[in-house]
């Protein structure tokens, strides 16, 4: 049995993982946000917790409300030095491997176990926590390390999400279960042998579970766009070639099938035994792939910059932090056809970053974006809060990556380098795509070189066009640009973009 | 002629670790006219890494190397030709998900001594021919993430020449890699009567009653599956002993609680310790997942366990419970929880002359009335209720009149 599995990841994660921190070793990274333009700072914790962050959210006084695996909560007022938060404990009970958390007020905080959806409430506001309701247990536990329960993501009208995991063959089932047990859904690698393992929940406010969307593997990260969108992350693994952001919509099948067991409509029997290619028309495609290995090994919690350019000029974007890898990731959406697809770029890696990105927040002026990072339990620790502000000067980046009918056309964050821009030297393009299946993960499949009939600068002077020789839907993209500079004469920092092409242009 | 040079340092590391303790000995000399070595490799207690990072033979040598894997996890160890560690640990990887199956031992001459994949807690031996050319050999686990730090060199000597006597490692600090030194915290948490700690985790079970479980669901034994193969295996996985969904509580050594949520009932009762929680938060340091499942260990002595169905019935009858809440009065938790509408409050806590209390109250909805039938096995203890003796041979029933609302505290000695 794997004895190295982290709650919600997988091993091959963990080989990446390592295989990365090995690459440390070996070899300075060329990659990494030059201080110049992002900080990155440790906050100090409490020393007599253990700095394994589950959850992190601002309160309307401005203090950081900080969720601890062992620890319950504790809120920090936030300094300026990172060595000098004050903190006080607000709940002291150790919760179940809580995933996340949501301010109802500065009285009330939501919390996922993996047991229950928990209010944490300070009924008597001397702030310290004396309440705890279970606002819903309507969900299995069959005693598996692996059936994490994330969220919860407010749908604005008093609903909320939950992301509810599946659990792991190298992990038990208990003789008891909590709540009904399928034999069928016990089958497999990651498995559902209680209801809604591998499943979107919506819980309303009468606590009523709404099964919202299936087909989900270790969907470690839920969030909410501005424009009602609902986004989660899945990690590689079994039915999962590489990991995965999913938009989701109601009724939803996101290609793991184990989860159906637990759909009504569902008449197939044992999913697992379902024909691969029945399954692979009923899922919906991922709109953003996460290349193991080389953009993100184990997805967490995504987060949308509402920042309005306080955090730099990637308005609306969104980052996503890597559990196994000391990096953030960056993930530029556009809608094709009417569904979304997009691309994926680092944001930062290493440049102090440490690796277990798990929870993020946006601090109340909207510069910094606070990193709560945790293994749970699972390789060496790097674990801990961390600090990212936006120190005002714009970064040389890929600002948005778009599809043409022949190619793609890609902005920058600053007017770009006509003559180096021009050099197609200058640029590599693959294409590939991952196998849909039973085995853990996939080699990237087809791997070939895409020739550039054309590349043009744009008139706003910040675009290029791209024109392929060959555009084909269900590809992954890989774009590099080498020696590339802004007009005023900086390298483009992160030059190589994953653009997952479900769909071409009608 | 036997050498047994026992290695330096072996001493007692605090009765926690006293049963971890590892034996390294190396026994160098002729036998049956043979040059033979025996090493003993173990694992620092809540470190990813080998307790002997070195050790020295002479070339053409039998090696006897025993592994006795004292870690929480699985391990294995490959001795290989110089410089080829990372080789090996990268050809390990590659082996994907397919790799648990061979132990994670790659093909490779370059491997010259190997142990398979050994369960925690479990002994290996082998033996092997040491190399005719000196040199810095290196083993090395090629579980995925272990081969970077679980390492050593055995280092080969011509013979004749002056051997080490090697040594074992016992224990290192975790070293964070945040910005916290020193940092703290312990994996056997516990309260006190005036403040309990309460936690949320898969709580063991130490064989509590099959007739208690009515509203959990039945988990069984499965096949094994082969992602590689996609399909079921030889090999059956069976269900493990374990509650998924309650609270534990520590008021101190004189009493723990298991009040589960989904029974809505005190599953346990036991003292003298609380729970070791290793198996499920891992090494202080907070790396390392430490076992299989991820159940806390029971520490200390069981004073009760539930039988039988749920002792409260409304109208007579049994329906299901359903948790609501736990309140924190004084820091003393009360489990709330619905049962066919009416409302129940159940606490326990420690008396100040060290007996232990209940607290049950029952709120009866308009039509039924509640009754409560104190576990018999509890019953022995009581001292009285709501104030009034009670002889020990009783049978005892709290009663709540429809549309009444009535508590009850039962005093019990603690044995």
């Amino acid at each position: 049995m794997s004895t190295t599995t982290l709650n919600f990841l997988n091993l091959r994660a963990h080989i990446y993982m390592i295989a990365i921190v090995a690459g440390l070793f070996l070899a300075v990274s060329g990659f990494g946000m030059p201080v110049d333009y992002y900080k990155v700072e440790d906050i100090r914790l409490p020393k007599n917790v253990a700095p394994e962050v589950g959850g992190l959210a601002f309160n309307s006084k401005g203090e950081l409300v900080v969720l601890l695996r062992r620890h319950g909560i504790i809120i920090g007022t936030p300094t300026e030095n990172p060595d000098s938060f004050e903190w006080r404990t607000f709940s002291d009970m150790s919760l179940h491997n809580p995933m996340g958390l949501l301010l109802e007020s500065d009285h009330s905080i939501l919390v996922p176990q993996m047991a229950e959806l928990t209010r944490i409430k300070d009924t008597n506001k001397d702030g310290i926590a004396d309440t705890y309701e279970n606002v819903s247990s309507a969900f299995g536990l069959s005693g598996n390390y692996h059936e994490t329960t994330g969220g919860p993501i407010p749908d604005g009208k008093g609903n909320v999400f939950l992301a509810i995991g599946t659990a792991s063959h190298n992990g038990p089932v208990f003789k008891h279960t909590r709540g009904k047990y399928s034999a069928i859904g016990r089958r497999g690698r990651n498995y559902s042998a209680v209801e809604y393992r591998g499943w979107v929940v919506k819980i309303a406010p009468d606590a009523k579970l709404i099964p919202w969307a299936s087909g989900f593997r270790a969907n470690n990260g839920i969030a909410l766009r501005t424009d009602d969108s609902l986004w989660v992350t899945d990690n590689q693994g079994d039915w999962r070639g590489t990991s995965p952001i999913y938009h989701i919509k109601k009724g939803g099948f996101y290609g793991h099938p184990s989860s159906l067991v637990w759909d009504k409509n569902w008449k197939h029997g044992d999913p697992l035994r379902h024909p691969i290619e029945k399954l692979d028309k009923l899922r919906t495609r991922a709109a953003v792939l996460l290349p193991q290995g080389e953009m993100c090994n184990s997805p967490a919690e995504p987060i949308f910059d509402i920042n309005n350019g306080r955090f730099g000029p990637f308005k609306d974007q969104m980052f996503v932090g890597d559990i196994a890898g000391r990096r953030i990731l960056r993930v530029m959406l556009e809608k094709v056809n009417g569904e979304y697809q997009g691309a994926c770029v680092k944001f930062i890696e290493n440049s102090g970053l440490r690796g277990g990105n798990n929870r993020f927040a946006w601090s109340p002026n909207g510069a910094s974006l606070y990193v709560g990072q945790t293994y749970r339990g699972w390789g060496a620790p790097e674990e801990g809060l961390q600090r990212i502000t936006f120190q005002g000067k714009t970064p040389f980046e890929i600002n948005s990556i778009n599809l043409t009918k022949s190619g793609f056309k890609i902005k920058f964050t600053e007017k770009i380098d006509p003559i180096t821009f021009s050099d197609l030297e200058n640029f590599q393009i693959e294409s590939f795509h991952y196998d849909y299946g039973f085995k853990y993960g996939s080699p990237k499949r087809d791997v070939q070189s895409i020739g550039i009939s054309k590349v043009e600068a744009l008139e706003d002077g910040f675009s290029i066009a791209l024109e392929l020789k060959k555009l084909l839907a269900e590809k992954i993209y890989m774009i590099s640009m080498r020696n590339v500079n802004s007009r005023s004469g900086q390298p483009l920092l992160h030059g190589k973009v994953f653009y997952t092409c479900n769909h071409l242009l009608n | 002629m036997k050498i047994r040079p026992h290695f330096q340092g072996l001493r007692r590391y605090g009765t926690r670790l006293s049963l971890l303790f590892m034996l390294v000995t190396m026994m160098s000399g002729t036998l049956h006219g043979q040059t033979e070595a025996e090493i003993t490799i173990g694992v620092v207690p809540g470190a990813l890494k080998f307790n002997l990072t070195s050790f020295e033979v002479h070339t053409e040598t039998n090696v006897t190397v025993i592994f006795n894997n004292n870690g929480l996890m699985q391990h294995n160890i490959l001795f290989v030709k110089p410089g080829k560690a990372d080789e090996i640990m990268n050809l390990a990887m590659a082996m994907g998900a397919g790799g648990l199956d061979k132990d994670w031992i790659p093909n490779s001459d370059d491997i010259i001594g190997k142990i398979p994949l050994i369960d925690a807690g479990k002994t290996y031996k082998t033996v092997f021919r040491s190399p005719s050319r000196p040199g810095e050999y290196p083993y090395i686990c090629t579980f995925p993430g272990h081969g970077i730090i679980m390492r050593g060199i055995m280092t080969v000597k011509e013979k004749g020449a002056k051997l080490k006597t090697p040594k074992a490692t016992q224990s290192e600090k975790i070293k964070l890699r945040n910005n916290l030194e020193g940092i703290t915290y312990t994996n056997r948490p516990s309260g006190t009567p005036s403040k309990p700690f309460l936690i949320r985790t898969y709580m063991p079970d130490p064989g509590v009653s099959e007739t208690v479980f009515k509203n959990h669901g039945k988990g069984l034994v499965a096949n094994k599956y082969s992602p590689n193969v996609g399909d079921d295996v030889e090999g059956k996985v069976p269900p493990i002993d374990g509650i998924p969904a309650a609270f534990g509580i520590s008021y101190g050594k004189a009493l723990s609680v298991c009040w589960d949520t989904t029974e809505c009932r005190i599953l346990y009762l036991w003292k003298d310790g609380f729970l070791n929680m290793d198996a499920y938060w891992g090494g202080n340091g907070g790396g390392g997942r430490k076992s299989f499942d991820y159940v806390p260990r029971l520490e200390g002595t069981i004073q009760f366990k539930a039988e039988g169905p749920h002792p409260l019935r409304i109208g007579g009858m049994r329906v299901t419970p359903h948790f609501s809440k736990v309140l924190l009065k004084k820091n003393i938790p009360y489990f709330y929880y619905d049962y066919g509408g009416a409302e129940i409050q159940e606490s326990l806590q420690l008396t100040e002359d060290g007996k232990w209390q209940m607290y049950i109250r029952l709120a009866a909805t308009e039509e039924q009335p509640l009754a409560y039938k104190l576990p018999s096995q509890l019953v022995q203890h009581v001292i009285s209720v709501n104030g009034k003796a009670i002889k020990k041979s009783e049978n005892i029933v709290l009663r709540c009149e429809a549309d009444h609302k009535k508590s009850f505290i039962i005093v019990f000695a603690n044995h």
